[in-house]
């Protein structure tokens, strides 16, 4: 059970976690699941389709945000900005694709958009079988589609 | 931490995560900081659920900025050139809901009939648009692409060494008749030119010339005869370009009493003789994109 001003939040595969509250709600959707219910607030959350290891990475960045939010003299732009960086580097491909998605879905939208701008650095310039191998994208157009797509790029001139 | 995933993993196959199906709107976040460039030749080539993201509207902002893909279709080779840009305009008309309000056309400075005309009928509904290129596109191929853009409010357009016949500006103004911005830059601009513009874009309440030179009269035509105008910014490049007619040359109007009295209805009024930072960068030749930029986002 967590302290007063704490909340706990639980992933899929059981996991609890102790945050304060300002931490936790980074995530409007957490913020709105305790506004309106306040058992919330006094029992556990569950955080559904987010697994422990991708929680913890959730929290972590939350509560370096929270900090930094509450005063900004302790955590400058530039250590956050260095943060962040260090974080999204930090992700392999699973991660980054977890990570987006319970981003999404938890309404993180700082982390939501610090994602969407690494995997758009990582499109930027790409050719399209580049973007399929880094991503590991399956081709699933038929033969003649992909010619008709070949064709029609200007790089064919 | 390696541990800590090792443990974690322990007994399930390593995952792959499957991008084709990442959820839509997180796609469509990301590919909103792509460029047009990308999002055309790159994206539509990746997967069939990413490139059908391409028809969502929401990707498309209602100004459609080309010059930023100058680099990429500039050749040695003119017609090659064209063919490129007018290839990737197409080519991103065809794959996107693309409908642009703001048009900067400035993918290529040899644009052609054909291809100025193929961008009228792909984008009627334009409000504003730049041309900064115009040297190889013939008067009627101006006079037939503006049928196309009827509801256009505020244009940019720009003749080289040319004069532009008076032609040009009665066509637009027959065609244009909601057009209160008009922007030109020209070698020439004279007498005439000023008397059709007024009397055909009667409508205009900004109205921003940059020429070699202009002389009293014309300005006077312009400030007498535009009764909608509410300002007029006339800047003179005039270095190198020695008139003969010295003597009627133009003087800043804040020195000259009977124009004073004139400019004073104007809310606006800007004279500018060639040494600003902006027009410096034009007379120049624009070396960098930027500076070009700068001068017909800010004349």
């Amino acid at each position: 059970m967590a302290s007063k001003g704490n909340l706990t939040l639980k992933s899929c595969n059981g996991k609890e976690f102790i945050v304060e509250e300002k931490v936790a709600v980074m995530s409007t959707t957490i913020k709105n699941m305790v506004d309106v219910d306040d058992s919330f607030a006094q029992g556990v959350i569950p955080i559904i389709g987010v697994d422990g290891k991708i929680l913890a990475k959730l929290i972590e960045y939350c509560k370096e945000h929270a900090e930094a939010d509450e005063d900004e003299e302790v955590k400058s732009e530039e250590y956050l900005k260095k943060f962040d960086e260090k974080f999204v580097d930090e992700l392999n491909l699973n991660d980054l694709y977890d990570l987006l998605k319970a981003s999404n879905y938890l309404e993180i939208t700082k982390l939501l958009n610090l994602l969407c701008q690494k995997v758009a650095s990582m499109i930027k310039g790409k050719k399209p079988e580049e973007i399929r191998r880094i991503f590991n994208i399956k081709n699933d157009f038929t033969p003649e589609e992909e010619e008709e797509i070949n064709r029609q790029n200007p790089w064919a001139f | 931490m390696a541990k800590k995933q090792a443990i974690e993993g322990k007994g399930k196959k390593p995952r792959q995560t499957s991008w084709n199906d990442m959820d839509a709107d997180i796609l469509l976040k990301i590919f909103a900081s792509l460029s047009v460039l990308d999002l055309v030749i790159r994206i539509s080539g990746v997967c069939k659920s990413w490139r059908s993201l391409l028809q969502e509207p929401i990707l498309w902002k209602t100004t459609l900025d080309l010059s930023m893909f100058r680099n990429y279709f500039l050749s040695q080779n003119l017609d090659r050139a064209n063919e490129r840009g007018l290839y990737f305009f197409k080519i991103a008309m065809n794959r996107s809901s693309l409908q642009p309000k703001k048009l900067i056309f400035d993918i290529t400075p040899t644009i052609n009939d054909k291809f100025l005309i193929y961008v009228a009928e792909r984008c009627p509904n334009l409000k504003e648009l730049v041309v900064p290129s115009t040297q190889y596109i013939r008067e009627g191929a101006i006079a037939k692409a503006f049928e196309f853009w009827g509801s256009l409010e505020s244009l940019f357009i720009s003749f080289y060494s040319c004069l532009p016949s008076n032609t040009i500006f009665e066509n637009i103004g027959a065609k244009c008749k909601n057009l209160t911005v008009l922007k030109i830059r020209s070698c020439m601009f004279g007498k005439e030119t000023a008397a059709t513009i007024s009397k055909w874009m009667p409508g205009l309440k900004v109205f921003r010339i940059r020429c070699a030179e202009i002389t009293k009269d014309t300005a006077e035509i312009l400030v007498d005869t535009m009764v909608n105008l509410e300002e007029l910014y006339l800047s003179i490049s005039g270095i190198g370009h020695e008139s003969p007619s010295t003597q009627h040359r133009f003087l800043p109007p804040l020195q000259d009493e009977s124009m004073k009295l004139k400019v004073t209805r104007l809310r606006m009024f800007h004279f500018c003789v060639g040494y600003c930072q902006p027009c410096i960068a034009v007379t120049e030749g624009y070396s960098s994109l930027g500076d070009f930029y700068f001068f017909y986002v800010n004349l």
